[in-house]
């Protein structure tokens, strides 16, 4: 190995150095004559919930203004799971239009964010969003992100359960700085108190970020595959037994560097759900003493897997535990997909799912979304539920109230138009332009038209309801999940696509690469006859990317050549 | 006859002629003997033949002027004097002390009025004494004055009459009446000139004048009435996308138009009126734009040439109101024009336009030549340059705030900046000329600190003053107070300061913007907040500028300024006043305010 590559990434000195998270963060914040904040503490402030961002449609001509970028800040909250109550919702969209720029966003991590939050309102936004009783502590940086759960309509008593799971993972794993309460919340340490440390994590925290997601099959809208740990709950009926336990799932690569690869999770064993907390901190701790902390792009959990293989990983677990996780038991995955509309929960109650584009919630000129959840939120005796997929489930809702919430769906036509075809509900993108600065092609704002063309073609090949997963990402960071789409987009320049095809509709299987640059043109002069044969000659229920598969298109993976 | 020993003549200048001379002039009265000193001193200057005053003193000009018009027509009024043998200084208001006015043969005063009858800065301790029981020593004297001002404004050369009031009050003089000028003052203060001069020249008896040959042409000077035809080569607005308002930056080529100018100055641009007001204008008259009609300098030229290109018609001012009254009487604006009425003419007269005076209170019949007889020339705009010559070579810059308004059911801009914003492209030529402001002046010493004070549009001279020490490798440390409404939008020229500030050029800024939060912040505020280090910058003997706006912000940090002197130096009102009027003299605290 050459010195270059022993040596610690700039990020692991950032972080030593930074008092555990303090950095000059606050400093920074009081700097009148910008937006922003220094480099180290845009790494920084990511342990605190906020990635300082600028609007890239406005930089070219700001910068002929003399003006600095427009920088602002995106603020996401950590709620594990998902789950937030109608009065949470209330103020997190009061807040949207006060502090940032009108609009939600849900993520495909089951959580909001809130955009365009300019640097003097950053410290307020956070304080108030603690207020609801809901942070943003570590819902980015280097340690472990937003624990997510199946919504699991259907069986609500064992959601409540492995919901609980979820919960204890996220507070067991959170940092114990107190960085975090002084900055925003101005708590001040008590004088003789002893100073900060962080006894898992320790002063550097991990070498990458760390994600945990848990499935309860047959649903797998949490896309379990795709996490550091996906835990695939166990139950017998309604109770909840154990979780199946995968490790090594990460879907982000870097363009033209072949060191960098998407990986699924791969299942080593079997925990009783009594131990899954533990299980969860020692797989973190291994990743934190032999993750890769000099070269980021291979520091996620699945490079630390396949560079010491899945054997030494289980050995070096149970060791660390000190018990042996039990064999993996047997599970079956039918969909990645939503439930949408009502379903009658275990509970007796109800639970509707509603589909959000790219999670974006705002008033459209033509769709009043944000107004008529704002209503109904304002009236639920239940809660709210953000799925995996970007999408909103209204949970818990007594029978006497689906009436009422029927009439507000109609009212603001939230559940009707041209937002409702099959494929269109099936897709995501992630934010991407103008606000991400990893961003290499539009995402948000290109996945509507491209859906479009998508479903008119299904609509002439006779397909007018066939749900095909389309995922658009702005870069190959993944936090689209395209490579688990049937036709996923990756960015590469403005107007041009990695183009992906051929990941199963229930997220065990990885799409593979057809073209390393196209236009939208050549995307559809590929897909056109695709979707005719696959009109043509596909077996009974047999979905597009299973049928691409089986058929050859997606054979070669260094590319299918028409 | 000659004498060998002339006590105190110098070694070195003795010579035989000088002793001739010397012996010659023995036995001359003293009064002789003065206008030869003087003629001798006028030989040695090079401009031959000036006379020194009378036995009575000297003859003291005095300009009390915001800007440089004070000191042009002040150095023109000493060549016409120098001409018929009458040898006078010029003072600034400022040192009014050193000009001995008690031993004075005659005071000519030239006097602005800046905003609503403000004194000029440099002139605040002058008027004090004035007002003062001191003044009474000042009866023998003689006096006459020059009034600048403009009558767009309701306490028009109010300076000037005060000043007129007071010195007749006194019991003094008057050696020729008061002379009003507008903002077109070439003419009337030539006038005005000749008859000081003449008068002069009988009172003091003069008898025997040499004229000189010294020429008095202003050079190649580009001038209002000589434009030099600039190219633009940028025009770019600089407030970002939602701003409350816009403002722009533009960059203007001198390349071998041999302009100079300094950090301080002003440039004048002469900008058209908008055609599409001049033809409703001619069409509300069912005027020809063809007829022709007499422009100011009395050459025929079309209508609608005339009133898009040669008469000023928004705003409006006092005097086409007056005008347009004899030509029909009109109760309400007769009413308007009443002495106690200012006020109300004022908030009429804001704007308004020629087409609203034409519209609201029409008369029958008027004819294209009564229009444009009750019109003054079109008048220049001023901006303050926003660049350095030594950093920016062959260019100039300016900041120029797009005024825009609806009133009265139509969309308002301002002639000269709504043209810039609406019209001029790169590429294109507009007619500029320098407009001098020595008043406005970086310290001559490269280490003394700077303190700047430019909200809005007043921040350009500082842009300039930054990059003029910057070029010259000045040291001193400088301290920028900005403000606007915005951070977003409105942080004119963020990116330059932010680059200054990391350079060191910028030792520190402080901002204030108004609209960010409800409570609405000025950057007299944070001057108040940053009192004692302020005070600290004044003791190390930091230079106070002032640019922006007049009728708001100039006095609300003129009165932080004594806050912070009296705070910090624990003075009196009376003593902080002082400090002011001091730095003042010692040109310690500088204003442009409009």
């Amino acid at each position: 190995m050459s010195t270059t590559e022993e040596s610690l990434s700039a990020n692991e000195p950032l972080k030593l150095g930074s008092d555990f998270l303090r950095g000059t963060i606050a400093e920074g914040l009081q700097d009148p004559v910008t937006g922003n904040i220094s480099e180290g503490d845009a790494q920084l402030i990511k342990f605190h919930g906020c990635y300082v961002q600028d609007d890239r449609d406005l930089r070219q001509e700001r910068l002929k203004q003399k003006l600095e970028p427009l920088y602002s800040f995106l603020i996401r909250v950590r709620m594990a799971g998902g789950v937030c109550s109608p009065a949470q919702w209330l103020e997190l969209d009061r807040l949207a239009h006060s502090h940032a720029n009108g609009s939600l966003r849900l993520t495909t991590r089951q959580t909001f964010q809130f955009h365009g939050v300019l640097k003097r309102n950053l410290r307020d936004t956070i304080y108030q969003i603690n207020q609801t009783l809901l942070d943003t502590i570590a819902a980015c940086g280097d340690v472990n992100r937003n624990v997510m759960v199946n919504v699991l309509p259907e069986l609500s008593r064992l959601h409540a359960e492995v919901y609980g799971w979820g919960q204890a993972i996220s507070d067991a794993l959170l940092p114990k700085t107190s960085a975090y309460h002084e900055i925003w919340l101005g708590k001040t340490q008590v004088a003789g108190q002893p100073a900060d440390s962080e006894p898992m994590y320790g002063p550097t925290y991990l070498p990458r970020k760390f994600k945990i997601g848990i499935a309860v099959a047959p649903r797998n809208d949490v896309d379990v595959f795709s996490q550091d740990i996906g835990l695939i709950a166990v139950a017998d009926d309604e109770k909840l037994l154990g979780f199946n336990v995968a490790i090594g799932g990460g879907l982000g690569r870097t363009h033209g560097d072949d060191s960098t690869y998407a990986r699924l999770a791969s299942v080593i064993g079997y925990c009783p759900a009594d131990k899954v907390v533990e299980v969860c901190e020692q797989i973190l701790c291994i990743q934190r003493d032999h993750g890769n902390r000099s070269n980021r792009k291979n520091a996620r959990l699945k490079y630390t897997v396949d560079r010491h293989g899945l054997d030494w990983f289980g050995q070096e677990l149970n060791t660390r535990l000190g018990w042996n996780l039990g064999a993996e038991r047997s599970y079956h995955f039918d969909t990645s997909g939503d439930a949408f509309g009502w379903v009658e929960g275990s509970d007796g109650l109800g639970y509707y799912t509603l589909f959000i584009e790219s999670g974006r919630v705002k008033d459209f000129d033509d769709y009043p979304l944000m107004t008529g959840l704002r209503e109904i939120a304002q009236m639920l005796d239940g809660e709210f539920r953000l799925t995996g997929n970007q999408n909103l489930c209204i949970a818990k809702v007594k029978p006497e109230q689906r009436v009422e919430i029927d009439r507000l769906l109609a009212q603001y036509g939230l559940d009707s138009g041209i937002r409702q075809g099959a494929t269109r509900k099936a897709s995501m993108a992630c934010v991407g332009l103008p606000t991400c600065g990893l961003a290499m092609a539009e995402s948000e704002r290109y996945l509507p038209g491209f859906v479009t063309r998508v479903e008119h073609l299904l609509a002439e090949v006779g397909l007018p309801d066939e749900p095909i997963i389309v995922r658009i990402t702005g870069c190959p960071n993944g936090c689209g999940r395209a490579p688990l789409a049937e036709i996923g987009l990756v960015g590469k320049s403005p107007g041009h696509y990695q183009l992906w095809l051929g990941a199963s509709p229930n997220g065990d299987r990885l799409n593979q690469l057809v073209k390393e640059s196209v236009t939208e043109e050549q995307i559809f002069e590929l897909l056109a006859p695709m979707l005719k044969t696959f009109a043509d000659q596909r077996l009974p229920g047999e979905r597009f990317g299973d049928f691409v598969t089986r058929n050859g298109y997606v054979d070669d993976p260094t590319g299918y050549e028409i | 006859m000659t004498s060998n020993t002339i006590a105190g003549l110098p070694a070195q200048l003795d010579n035989p002629k000088l002793r001739g001379v010397i012996g010659d002039a023995r036995g001359l009265t003293e009064q002789q003997l003065l206008w030869c000193s003087g003629y001798l001193a006028g030989m040695a200057t090079g401009s031959a033949g000036i006379a020194a005053a009378s036995d009575a003193g000297q003859v003291v000009i005095l300009y009390a002027s915001q800007t440089g018009n004070g000191v042009g027509v002040s150095k023109k009024l000493q060549q016409s004097l120098a001409q018929a043998g009458i040898s006078a200084d010029v003072f600034n208001a400022l040192d009014y002390r050193k000009a001995q006015l008690k031993k004075a043969a005659a005071l000519l005063i030239i006097a602005s009025t800046h905003g609503e009858g403000d004194v000029p800065d440099s002139a605040m301790e002058f008027a004090e004494f004035l007002n003062s029981d001191k003044a009474k020593s000042l009866k023998s004297l003689q006096y006459s004055v020059l009034a600048l001002g403009d009558t767009s404004y309701s306490h028009y050369c109010q300076v000037g009459r005060d000043f007129d009031a007071r010195l007749a009050a006194i019991g003094a003089q008057e050696i020729t009446p008061r002379q009003d000028c507008d903002v077109d003052y070439g003419a009337a203060a030539e006038v005005w000139i000749r008859q000081v001069t003449t008068e002069l020249q009988a009172t003091l008896e003069i008898s025997d004048t040499v004229p000189i040959a010294a020429s008095l042409a202003a050079g190649n000077d580009y001038s209002r009435d000589q434009p030099w035809q600039a190219e633009v080569l940028v025009n770019q607005v600089i407030t970002g996308r939602g701003s409350s308002k816009e403002t722009r930056h533009l960059e203007l080529s001198l390349e071998e138009s041999g302009m100079e100018f300094l950090p301080g100055d002003s440039i004048g641009i002469l900008a058209p009126n908008p055609a599409l007001l001049v033809d409703e204008i001619i069409a509300t008259l069912s005027l020809d734009g063809e007829a022709v009609v007499t422009n100011p300098t009395g050459e025929s030229v079309i209508l609608r040439d005339a009133l898009i290109n040669h008469y000023e018609i928004a705003p409006i001012s006092r005097p086409v109101i007056q005008q347009y009254c004899e030509i029909q009487a009109n109760d309400e604006l007769s009413s308007l024009l009443a002495e106690d009425h200012k006020t109300e003419l004022t908030e009429w007269l804001y704007g308004r336009d020629l087409l609203d005076l034409l519209v609201e209170h029409p008369v029958a019949g008027l004819g294209a030549e009564q229009l444009v007889s009750i019109l003054r020339p079109r008048q220049p705009r001023l901006y303050s340059v926003a660049s350095s010559s030594a950093a920016n070579r062959d260019e100039v810059h300016l900041t120029v705030a797009t005024v825009e308004y609806e009133a009265r059911n139509r969309h308002r801009r301002g002639v000269a900046t709504g043209w810039i914003a609406g019209s001029v492209e790169a590429g294109e030529l507009i007619g500029i000329y320098r407009h001098e402001n020595p008043l406005f002046r970086l310290p001559e010493d490269p280490d003394q600190p700077v303190i700047m004070i430019g909200p809005g549009t007043g921040v350009a001279p500082f842009r300039a003053f930054l990059e003029q020490r910057e070029a010259l490798g000045a040291t001193g440390r400088n301290w920028l107070f900005f403000g606007d409404r915005n951070f977003t939008t409105d942080f004119l020229y963020q990116r330059e300061w932010q680059g200054h500030l990391a350079s060191g050029l910028l030792s520190r800024i402080d901002l204030a913007f108004s609209r960010d939060q409800e409570q609405r912040i000025y950057v007299q505020q944070r001057m108040i907040e940053q009192s004692s280090e302020f005070y600290h910058w004044l003791e190390a003997g930091a230079c106070v500028y002032v640019c922006g706006d007049a009728s708001r912000m100039a006095g609300d940090v003129h009165a932080a300024l004594l806050k912070i002197i009296q705070k910090e130096g624990a003075l009196s009102a009376d003593s902080a006043a002082d400090y002011v009027s001091q730095m003042q003299r010692d040109r310690r605290y500088q204003r442009d305010v409009y």
